[in-house]
């Protein structure tokens, strides 16, 4: 099959797969409350991406999948799939469900009971209109892909929770959509089969290269399947990029906090000199590369550079800072003295929570062999290259 | 970044795209499928509310205040109002007590006996009620009576001289309460079912006994379910119309329902204002309960088969195991077995006499009924085919209804909703009366067709099957219904492909059970039917009026022998065959 999906058409090939413009969704509460579940919602969805809408539970996501679906009515906006309108609030069109270029992989995997498993898998092509004979004669290939063959004739109740799974993705991608949306698939089986799956999924995407959407609240699905990650939060979108970025760049402290681990340091500009700036904090003075105080390089819209004295976020991933185990020693810039407060050995890594100053600094030191107690006097250091602005005044 | 969006998306749909995918842009719920339905909605509303509306329109068309006045001023009416009132209270408090005392048994103990223990106090609900109830006047009629027979054989020794008598206040009561307590029994045995039990592990652990954990934790817990109950229970009592006129006819005991019928049938010219009045008050009354017990019962009460609590958590009643063990076993004697033994004695016995040992034995009861009586084959054909197709397509619309009401939450979902299960709350005597008035004349001139026993029955069983497909809808997932929709079938392909098997358990016990009530109805046979289109109560009551008791029971065992095989098709053409992984799912998707 070809990397850029269901169609031959060399045209179409570069087509957006998904576009979502504007799109709103409300619910009443009982009580009247009016909950924007979906607000202002544009993204899109190029051939063979799979785009991640991560977020807290409430923040969304389902309900923004299940519009592209056509299981829910969305209020405004707009929506193509494979170039097609299927949804304009305008215009009054929806499209339902079943005559969309799409399929859904259920949380719940929603496999039907009372039909064999080589049926299940058969029953979007025999929609089509496709002979039983080769329907089956597929379903089996697609059995066969997702590492189950062989198990056709078997019913739901014989088997495990893993192998429902890679059922319901044979069925959700046997008639080769144009967009697979995923629901929290991974969310109901134990780590260990979830790694799994999650590297089976990656190299069926990568032999059928479809494009996707991907609704999950876990940041290591998230992180290893997305090709962008879109991150959502009380229904909009808090940013979109790759999976790098997100981690690296985050737009905002809510997205910072939300991916990882984050110290979050409040901080006021004192001078800024070529390209070093200068910052006050509850550490004492740290300095920062000049150019992340008018944004991330990777983040379009940049800010104004803060004036000098402008409050300001700073943001720190906790396995970038460094520790030094001598407190006499380092100096210079971006180094204090620090207590260890508590220490949290977790394995590959230890976690240290610190105090620094007035303020406290979680610091992440990977394959120690020798954990520090607490009380243990250290320094902690933060290059300058890694700190990262998240909000400006 | 929206702005620059815009211009591709006003592209238009891709040309070589397949049917399915070219989005043939419509609003949502204009398929042809959910067009049929709504169709089939209206007519279900037209057939449910005409026949009564113009029953009601008649009740106070004209100088309707005199007429008012000149019912209840009959010497027989608060004779009547109180017998009924008494007969129904009586009997649906005692029923209540009954249904709890067998439901906390199954539920809450452990002298349940699991599956079986379920379905026996519901074993009624599949028998013909007039069945039972030609079943005690052979068992407890005085000086005949088959039980009479029997307890001479031990007492006469002894020199006691006592006797039942089945007509009589307790007698008729008795027989009402083993009618009533399957109605009392599903809500109450799903409140307990429904209740988590750590909540009484809760209290047990707080240090309180069993007896305190009871009083102040069980009980309040199923209050709702008891209350619905009740209010159930008065509904069905009131409309109940085979076991009154069988039993309660001899002794006098006049009951609302009977007179509503005997006004017509046994008043010439026939009264026809007294049947519409009286038929309105019931239908006032009996709409008062159904209301109230839809507003107390809400939604969820209903648990699903399946979520029993684990046995560890059950009381332990020691010594008393066995005792409260056979009260199930009790209650199914006396509602079915001992009626149905009774039924097959006296059918086959020349004269029916309590002596078996001096009786004599013959089938020309059943040859008669079947083959000497003209009526006889023909109404056996007309109520099976009425019950198994009439009976089918009730459910098969039920379920349309239900599936579409519970998908779309529109204004007409909501009608229909509620008219599917209305006429539950109206007895099927008042129906039957209100579809001889509105179509058996003209311009309809339904009168003495198969076409009107038909649509009568339709609309007095579609609360039946109505409630039936509820639960069965509500135990499929919705996404089971999604994932088709997202693999591209229409609404058709998945109610037809997807629900319907997945509710299939559900239907056919609904089909079951409608069959067997159409099978065994009296009012509506005794209203509608005619010569020309008998149906077997039509005949059985006209066997029982002539009073020759062994050709009823003849006919009533072979309404019950028919019922029985039926039944149990049904059942297990229905059997669930993926019970265990379905609710493996569910366990999952709560964790």
């Amino acid at each position: 099959m070809p990397a850029d999906g269901t169609d031959p058409d060399a045209a179409a090939a570069g087509r957006l797969r998904l576009e979502i413009n504007d799109l709103c969704k409300e619910f009443y509460r009982t009580g009247g409350e009016r909950v924007r579940a979906v607000d202002q919602v544009s993204v899109d969805v190029h051939p063979g991406e799979i785009l991640v809408l991560l977020g807290p539970s409430g923040c969304g996501k389902s309900t923004l999948l299940r519009c592209v679906a056509g299981l829910e009515q969305p209020d405004r906006g707009r929506m193509l799939i494979d170039g097609a309108v299927v949804y304009d609030g305008e215009a009054g069109t929806m499209v339902p469900a079943h005559r969309r270029d799409v399929n859904m992989m259920f949380q719940s995997y929603a496999l039907w009971p009372h039909m064999s498993l080589r049926d299940n898998v058969a029953y979007p092509l025999r929609v089509q209109g496709a002979s039983r004979k080769q329907a089956r004669a597929k379903a089996d290939d697609y059995l066969e892909l997702v590492g189950l063959p062989g198990l056709g004739r078997q019913y739901v109740s014989t088997i495990s929770g893993g192998q429902q799974q890679r059922v319901a993705l044979a069925r959700t991608l046997i008639n080769e959509p144009s967009v697979v949306l995923f629901d929290e698939p991974l969310s109901n089986v134990d780590a260990k089969v979830r790694s799994q799956l999650r590297r089976e999924l990656l190299r069926i995407h990568q032999e059928l290269g479809f494009a996707a959407v991907y609704v999950t609240h876990d940041q290591i699905e998230a992180m290893g399947l997305g090709t962008r990650i879109a991150i959502l939060r009380d229904g909009g979108v808090e940013q979109l990029a790759d999976p790098v970025t997100i981690y690296e760049e985050p737009a905002t402290r809510q997205v910072a906090e939300f991916v990882g681990e984050a110290n979050l340091i409040p901080a006021r500009v004192t001078r800024v000199s070529g390209e070093v700036a200068v910052l006050d904090c509850v550490f004492g003075e740290i300095e920062i590369a000049a150019a992340r105080l008018s944004g991330s390089a990777a983040d379009g819209d940049r800010r104004a550079q803060p004036a000098e004295g402008a409050a300001v976020v700073l943001m720190v991933r906790p396995e970038h800072c460094r520790l030094v185990r001598d407190p006499a020693g380092g100096g210079g810039a971006n180094s204090w003295a620090a207590t260890v407060d508590a220490t949290m050995y977790a394995g590959s890594r230890t976690e240290y929570s610190c105090q620094v100053g007035t303020g406290q600094l979680t610091v992440w030191e990977l394959a120690t062999p020798h954990p520090l107690r607490a009380g243990a006097a250290v320094r902690v250091e933060i290059p300058r290259e890694v700190v990262r602005v998240v909000e400006a005044g | 970044m929206g702005d620059n969006r815009t211009a591709t998306a006003t592209r238009p749909a891709r040309p070589g795209a397949p049917a399915r995918r070219s989005g043939a842009a419509g609003r949502l719920g204009r398929s042809p499928f959910s067009l049929v339905t709504a169709l089939i909605a209206v007519g279900v509303l037209a057939l449910v509310l005409f026949p009564l509306g113009r029953m009601v329109v008649r009740a106070f068309e004209g100088f309707g205040h005199q007429r008012w006045e000149s019912l209840v001023g009959a010497p027989w009416f608060s004779g009547m109002l109180r017998d009924t009132v008494v007969v129904v209270g009586a009997s649906a408090v005692i029923a209540l007590l009954v249904a709890a005392l067998l439901a906390w048994i199954n539920e809450r103990t452990d002298a349940g006996i699991g599956m079986l223990g379920d379905v026996l106090p519901l074993v009624p609900l599949f028998l013909p009620t007039v069945a039972m109830a030609v079943g005690w006047v052979l068992l407890a009629n005085p000086d005949v009576g088959l039980l009479n027979g029997a307890l001479g054989v031990v007492l006469e020794p002894l020199g006691i001289s006592y006797e039942f008598n089945i007509f009589s206040y307790p007698g008729l009561i008795l027989v009402y309460v083993l009618n009533l307590v399957p109605f009392a029994y599903l809500p109450i045995a799903a409140g307990f079912r429904s209740m988590d039990p750590s909540l009484e592990e809760a209290a047990r652990v707080s240090g309180a006994r069993a007896s305190r954990v009871l009083r102040t934790v069980s009980l309040p817990a199923i209050g709702p379910a008891v209350l619905a109950g009740l209010l159930l229970v008065m509904v069905v009592g009131f409309a109940l119309y085979s076991v009154p006129v069988i039993i309660g006819t001899r002794p006098d005991i006049d009951i609302l329902a009977v007179r509503i019928i005997r006004s017509i049938r046994q008043t010439y010219p026939p009264a026809y204002d007294d049947a519409v009045l009286l038929s309105t008050m019931l239908l006032a009354l009996l709409l008062v309960l159904w209301v109230a017990q839809r507003r107390l019962v809400g939604s969820g009460q209903f648990a699903r088969i399946g979520s029993r609590s684990t046995g560890s958590s059950r009381i332990e009643l020691g010594p008393w195991r066995w005792p409260m063990r056979s009260l199930l076993w009790l209650y199914v004697t006396l509602a079915a077995v001992l009626p149905i033994l009774a039924l097959g004695i006296v059918s086959f016995q020349t004269y029916w006499q309590p002596d078996l040992l001096a009786s004599e034995w013959t089938f020309a009861h059943y040859e008669r009924i079947l083959f000497g009586y003209p009526l006889g084959q023909r109404s056996v054909e007309n109520s099976l085919f009425l019950g198994l197709v009439g009976g089918g397509i009730t459910v098969l619309v039920a379920a349309l209804v239900i599936v579409y009401a519970h998908r779309r939450r529109n204004l007409l979902g909501k009608v229909a909703d509620a008219v599917a299960k209305l006429p539950a709350a109206v007895p099927n005597t008042v129906l039957a009366l209100a579809f001889v008035l509105a179509l058996a004349g003209p311009p309809f001139q339904l009168g003495a067709t198969l076409l009107i026993l038909a649509l009568a029955y339709f609309v007095v069983y579609i609360p039946y099957a109505s409630i039936a497909s509820e639960a069965s809808v509500a135990s499929v997932d919705n996404s089971m219904e999604e994932a088709s929709g997202v693999s591209g079938a229409g609404e058709g392909r998945t109610f037809a492909r997807i629900l319907v098997p997945l509710m299939a358990p559900g239907l056919f016990a609904a089909w079951a059970l409608v069959f067997v009530r159409i099978l065994g109805d009296l009012p509506v046979a005794v209203l509608l039917g005619t010569g020309r289109t008998p149906v077997i109560g039509f005949v059985l009551l006209d066997v029982w009026d002539q009073g020759i008791f062994n050709r009823v029971a003849a006919l009533a065992l072979v309404m019950t022998a028919i019922t029985v095989p039926v039944v149990m098709v049904m059942m297990w053409l229905g059997r669930p065959r993926w019970r265990r992984a379905k609710r493996a799912r569910a366990y999952r998707a709560r964790a």
